[in-house]
């Protein structure tokens, strides 16, 4: 599959976080013949591993998050109105007037309702909260409370597409970019010999919780993990401090305070060997990525983290360059041809 | 049921002291189940062999309360106090205490006006000096709101501590009317779940189940200044979707739905904003397990008038137990 068509395809699969099963059967269909063995987790995870063949081989685990940010079905109210909670960080100011799917028993389309300027009165400029917003079904009280009943989730109704310079728009890149990281990665690696057993882990739960990448790494028992998720590009609104992540560089290595130095320190050697781009960055904490629970798994496993620069995190626009994909797929399969 | 709740809201059983409620509900289940033990942490565990004995269910009631923890003692005699858990000092003051050793206390507040905040609590046993006090009361000593229940109109009540005596209560009554469950269930009755969920994650641990389900209150959205929310006392067990700590499995959602539908037990559709449940520690045990949660439409939480719906509690019980008997899937 060429590489924007892939993205396109899995962007566009719905997998709110804790309701990311619904994925299972498409990501089974589309990518289940790259792997030997195929495993799902009661928390949302697909695994899928490729053996080398040899005994005893040692055990390397990619991890991308699978699930996406959303809402979820509160209240029906009268009027064809539904209010709705956030699963995972959603940024209410993007959400004024955006149109959503929402994925009941019928996918219906849907917009939050937004007050006009010409009808706004003092006071109103003040953030807006969720608790305070409604989404416009134009359907009867009798037909939502059938099709979309409490727990119904909501995603971003938009669709994938080019923008000029090898940019690329949509929603969920935040982590599916990543997936497709893997999946490229898988694809170079395809006719290699390799001394490693590699996993694709693609987790469930990360935005509200790492839920899925702890459990399933329980299961997998990795002897080596790569976390694959995205970081914020510097925009000029950002700090300064930001500059040193763009986007088009490449992905970025992250030195932190819960991932493994020694192992971070192997992975930039390759890819200084093979001369393949990255950034670095420094960050003090737990990096808000699956990194830190991999990291802390069982008795622990050499963690790496590597991300996916993008701009507009967590909105129906999130921004990315193919190249940085295909440049951390490189570095994915670099690492394991060399282990 | 009404008995073993008020039984069970007696009990003191503050989060890391629960041994006294663990000794009442151990005797009341003994000679229901095929063993009973206690964990490293106070956990209680009552399990019951099932017919299928490859899968797990682990069902979860907290036994800990929120309460106060003594952090220092004034030259007057009055009780400075820390709390234990989500503590409300506007819900807390003028309230009566008891510790652990009997002894009891008013909790009054420094502050006569303005936000109300814990800080500003102190107890006050009646000493006169620091001395006298702490020949009754030491630093560490916890203590929490004395015993009350009241029966309110239409099959209402209204005690402290319902969070969550009632689900120990419900997954009491449960336990003794199954005569054989599905699979191997394992009642397991949690400690320091107002801190953290600490229990239910250790034990789940050691269980490693298949499936999970936490028995709990949850808000009501027709309680005075409710959050919008769907739930309502009176209608029905709460079948949980979301709280602040969990998004339940799926497979236990339509389970618990299709169990509700099939006996006719009224039920309704749970998404809570605020809070947490042992769901979480259970779901994230090992590998993972289906977790889901029957909760218990409550008002007033965490204040000393909790307030609840025999008929809910009635519907909760019918729920828990159908699946129990039926299983899961």
């Amino acid at each position: 599959m060429e590489l924007f068509e892939r993205i396109k395809a899995v962007t566009e699969i719905c997998a709110v976080s804790g309701r990311e099963h619904v994925a299972f059967s498409q990501l089974k269909q589309m990518f289940g013949d790259m792997f030997d063995e195929i495993f799902t987790t009661p928390t949302g995870s697909f695994v899928g591993i490729r053996r080398c063949g040899k005994k005893n081989a040692p055990k390397l685990l990619f991890d991308a998050h699978l699930d996406e940010i959303g809402c979820m079905v509160k209240k029906i109210c009268d009027g064809g109105f539904l209010k709705v909670t956030n699963i995972g960080g959603v940024d209410t100011k993007v959400l004024s007037a955006t149109e959503v799917w929402i994925h009941g028993k019928e996918k219906i389309a849907g917009v939050f309702a937004s007050i006009p300027p010409h009808l706004r009165q003092n006071g109103d400029s003040k953030k807006i909260l969720l608790t305070d917003m409604y989404i416009d079904t134009g359907r009867s009280k009798e037909y939502l409370e059938e099709n979309t009943p409490i727990g119904t989730v909501v995603t971003f109704k938009t669709t994938t597409e080019k923008l000029l310079n090898d940019r690329i728009v949509g929603k969920s890149m935040d982590d599916k970019l990543s997936m497709c990281t893997i999946l490229e990665a898988f694809d170079i690696l395809k006719n290699e010999e390799l001394n490693i057993d590699i996993i694709a882990q693609f987790s469930g739960g990360e935005e509200i919780g790492y839920v899925g990448a702890r459990t399933a790494a329980y299961i997998a028992q990795p002897d080596f993990a790569v976390a694959i998720d995205v970081t914020n590009s510097y925009v000029p609104e950002a700090p300064i401090r930001k500059k040193g992540n763009q986007l088009g560089n490449g992905g970025v290595i992250s030195y932190s305070g819960t991932t493994s130095r020694p192992f971070t320190k192997r992975f930039v050697e390759v890819l200084n060997k093979e001369q393949i781009p990255y950034q670095v960055v420094g960050e003090p904490g737990r990096t808000g990525t699956n990194a830190h629970v991999l990291q802390i798994s069982r008795s622990g496993v050499p963690t790496a983290l590597i991300s996916v620069p993008l701009k507009n995190m967590h909105t129906q626009a999130e921004t990315a360059t193919l190249s940085d994909v295909e440049n951390v797929a490189k570095a994915l399969a670099a690492l394991a041809k060399s282990m | 049921m009404y008995e073993t709740i008020k039984k069970y809201t007696s009990a003191f059983s503050v989060t890391g002291r629960e041994k006294y409620l663990a000794d009442i509900i151990e005797a009341d289940l003994s000679s229901y189940a095929n063993s009973v033990n206690r964990d490293a942490m106070g956990n209680l565990i009552v399990f019951k062999k099932g017919k299928d004995s490859t899968k797990k269910l682990m069902i979860a009631a907290h036994m800990d309360e929120i309460g106060f923890i003594v952090t220092s003692i004034d030259d007057n005699g009055f009780i400075k106090v820390s709390n234990v858990g989500g503590i409300n000092a506007v819900y807390s003051s003028f309230q009566i205490v008891r510790f652990e050793n009997g002894v009891k206390g008013i909790i009054v507040s420094s502050a006569a006006s303005g936000e109300l905040k814990v800080k500003d609590l102190v107890i006050d046993i009646g000493a006169t000096s620091k001395k006298e006090a702490l020949k009754k009361v030491s630093i560490g000593d916890l203590c929490s709101i004395v015993p009350s229940l009241t029966r309110l109109m239409n099959k209402r009540i209204a005690a402290k501590a319902l969070d969550d005596r009632i689900g120990c209560a419900i997954a009491a009554v449960s336990c003794k009317a199954i005569e054989t469950p599905a699979y191997d269930t394992y009642y397991v009755f949690t400690v320091q779940e107002e801190v953290g969920c600490r229990g239910s994650s250790t034990a789940a641990f050691s269980i490693m189940p298949d499936y999970s389900i936490a028995i709990d209150v949850t808000a009501t959205g027709d309680s005075v200044g409710a959050k919008a929310m769907e739930i309502k006392l009176g209608k029905g067990a709460a079948i949980k979707i979301k709280d602040s700590s969990v998004i339940c499995s799926q497979l236990m959602v339509d389970a618990m739905i299709s169990a509700a539908k099939k006996k006719n037990i009224p039920y309704q559709l749970e998404v809570l904003e605020a809070g947490g449940t042992d769901t979480h520690s259970m779901q994230l045990a090992g590998g993972g397990s289906h977790a889901g949660c029957i909760s218990v439409p409550t008002r007033y939480i965490h204040s000393p008038v909790e307030t609840v719906d025999l008929k809910d509690i009635d519907a909760c019980e019918k729920l828990l137990t159908a699946l129990v008997v039926e299983g899961i899937e």
